[in-house]
């Protein structure tokens, strides 16, 4: 029964997800939805990107990374640079930008990776400071007047496309025998070991692969704003995305997508009460931390919660029998 | 052959010499214990042998490989499962993910079948269920299937991280104290048990365990630490009689009585 009530849940919650998409795509397609609001979402399906990725590291694999503004910052430079000298097409520009950021990733990773905890998060920090000060004294990169006349090539249907596809590999990922490896190590990384997982390749893996997705964002980014400046990938880029993986639940991809999309659109729709708006952010992202430490989804996905609640209903439905045929005795 | 063999294993931590010139000799389904007072090295033994030690001198040999540098994960992808004193679970999956999890080494689809769900992906997911159900039912946890392992019985879970063991497929399975914490009619079960795994899976068991009804009704051979140094070897009742056995566990006068 729980099964039939997870498959249904999940059917129900495909289609309203694709009624959305349609919806929205629609929108776009025929300019019903303005220029403005375009622009938003094609920011909220990079932040999805970004946050999926980034949760790939901080949230299965539990390795505290703060450098992924770092890795943005190279995807979009590498591919700013290979669109304005070379003129490949875009999705190649793309795929050469993930590569060059899952390379650095490797590089970072291999040293850093023994490290745990508060230390990992401080030597990826310091990563992350290093790309933006290589940028800001590079000549080909502009420096700090940054880089532009970059091609508007990302249009709201690449975006979509790329993010849609990244949560299809992510989610196929983490439902397999290695997305289980990834988890162990942050449940326990020495029974992780033990039981024969190579917890240095796995977390190696992980932070590369968080690295070239969010190389692959960072270009998405770079075709959009048609200009980018070292002033983009700070270190408060990197707590932004941080602060969407644990809003929305440190190992759920759902609620990565869900918190990126929220918290994309919230400082948008706040626009109209002007200085008051990151107040009223802040406020909300206190509230919800006390409210729910685990974030919105915990480690749970939306397709489990539908699952779970049909559940909750059935028990419930039975202890209410229960009472009352007490109440008749 | 034997399975495992130990030559000298000898670890020092700064000036301390945890474990002196230790020697084993495991042969295909045996049943040897380790044994000894607090502190004596016996959870170093485990560590060296399971590679979280690299040891500072000695031979370790898993099946004829030397495994002295190797990592954890590739000794036990040798043959070599283990246990923890204090159990190391992983405390917020599931029963059924826990055990899931030590068929990991096992899979033959890599990161692009996943990624792709082609090449079998799919019969080897379905495969790995049935195992681990099967296991959970060998074990008796079946009804804790989709539980957390951290809200599992104190004993349950020790079951489990037995199970979790054999998932990985072992050739010689370590048990770092099995009964810890156990009343006496749980050990009872627990040794029932050891033995009954030990000759369905055709196991070759070392064990390090303080509860003497459960390593003397279990063990064919027991070697016994102290300080380090093995002080003495043989059958139970051997070990039992062994004068500087019982001097080790219950002082001097105790012998002169």
């Amino acid at each position: 029964m729980k099964n039939a009530a997870v498959k249904y849940g999940a059917i129900i919650g495909a289609l309203i997800a694709l009624a959305g998409l349609v919806f929205i795509n629609y929108g776009v397609y025929s300019y019903y939805i303005d220029f403005y609001l375009t622009g938003v979402l094609v920011i909220v399906c990079i932040n999805i990107i970004l946050a999926v990725s980034l949760n790939l590291i901080n949230g299965f694999t539990g390795q505290f990374s703060l450098g992924h503004a770092g890795f943005m910052a190279v995807g979009a430079y590498i591919s700013a640079l290979l669109t304005i000298h070379t003129g490949w097409a875009f999705p190649v520009v793309l795929v050469l930008a993930g590569v060059a950021s899952a390379l650095i990733g490797l590089l970072i990773g291999l040293p850093t990776l023994r490290l745990r905890g508060d230390y990992l998060a401080i030597a990826t920090l310091g990563f992350g400071e290093i790309v933006r000060v290589v940028i800001l004294n590079l000549k080909i990169t502009g420096g700090p007047r940054g880089l532009g006349g970059i091609a508007p090539k990302t249009t709201f249907f690449s975006a979509e496309l790329a993010a849609i596809l990244t949560i299809i590999i992510f989610v196929n990922l983490i439902r397999s025998s290695h997305g289980r490896a990834f988890v162990a190590i942050r449940e326990d990384e020495i029974a992780a070991e033990a039981m024969g997982i190579d917890t240095t390749k796995y977390k190696v893996l992980a932070f590369s692969l968080g690295a070239a997705f969010a190389g692959i964002a960072g270009g998405l980014f770079a075709h959009h704003q048609m200009f980018i400046d070292p002033r983009s990938f700070t270190f408060q880029r990197s707590i932004e995305i941080l602060v969407m993986v644990v809003f929305g639940g440190l190992g759920s991809i759902s609620g990565s997508i869900v918190a990126a999309a929220a918290l994309t659109i919230l400082p948008e729709a706040l626009r109209g009460i002007a200085q008051y708006r990151m107040i009223v952010y802040s406020a909300l992202l206190i509230i919800l931390m006390l409210v729910r430490p685990q974030g919105l989804f915990g480690t749970k996905e939306l397709t489990d919660l539908l699952g779970f609640k049909a559940k909750d209903t059935a028990h419930k439905e039975k202890n209410q029998a229960v009472e009352t045929t007490g109440g008749e005795g | 052959m034997s399975l495992l063999e130990v030559r000298n294993l000898t670890m020092q931590f700064g000036g301390l010499t945890a474990v002196n010139r230790f020697c084993l000799d495991l042969g295909e389904n045996s049943i040897v214990g380790l044994i000894g007072p607090n502190g004596a090295g016996k959870t170093t033994v485990f560590n060296c042998l399971t590679g979280m030690y690299t040891p500072t001198d000695g031979d370790i040999y898993v099946n004829g490989q030397k495994v002295n540098t190797l990592k954890p994960s590739q000794i036990t992808q040798l043959g070599l499962a283990r246990t923890f004193q204090n159990i190391r679970l992983f405390r917020d999956l599931t029963v059924f993910d826990n055990i899931r999890i030590a068929f990991h080494y096992q899979i033959r689809y890599g990161l692009l079948n996943t990624i792709f769900r082609f090449g079998g992906f799919a019969r080897e997911e379905d495969n790995i269920k049935v195992r681990t159900d099967e296991l959970l039912e060998i074990f008796s946890l079946y009804d804790y299937r989709n539980e957390l392992a951290r809200n599992l019985p104190y004993g349950e879970q020790r079951r489990l991280e037995i199970a979790r063991a054999l998932a990985a497929n072992p050739k010689v399975l370590l048990l770092d104290e099995p009964a810890a914490g156990m009343n006496p009619y749980e050990t009872q079960a627990l040794t029932e048990l050891i033995k009954w795994v030990k000759e369905e899976f055709a196991l070759t068991v070392f064990l390090i365990e303080h509860d003497m009804r459960l390593v003397m009704g279990l063990c064919e051979r027991i070697l016994v630490l102290d300080y380090g140094i093995t002080i003495a070897e043989g059958t139970p009742r051997e070990v039992q009689d062994n004068p500087a056995v019982i001097e080790a566990y219950l002082g001097e006068e105790a012998l002169s009585c």
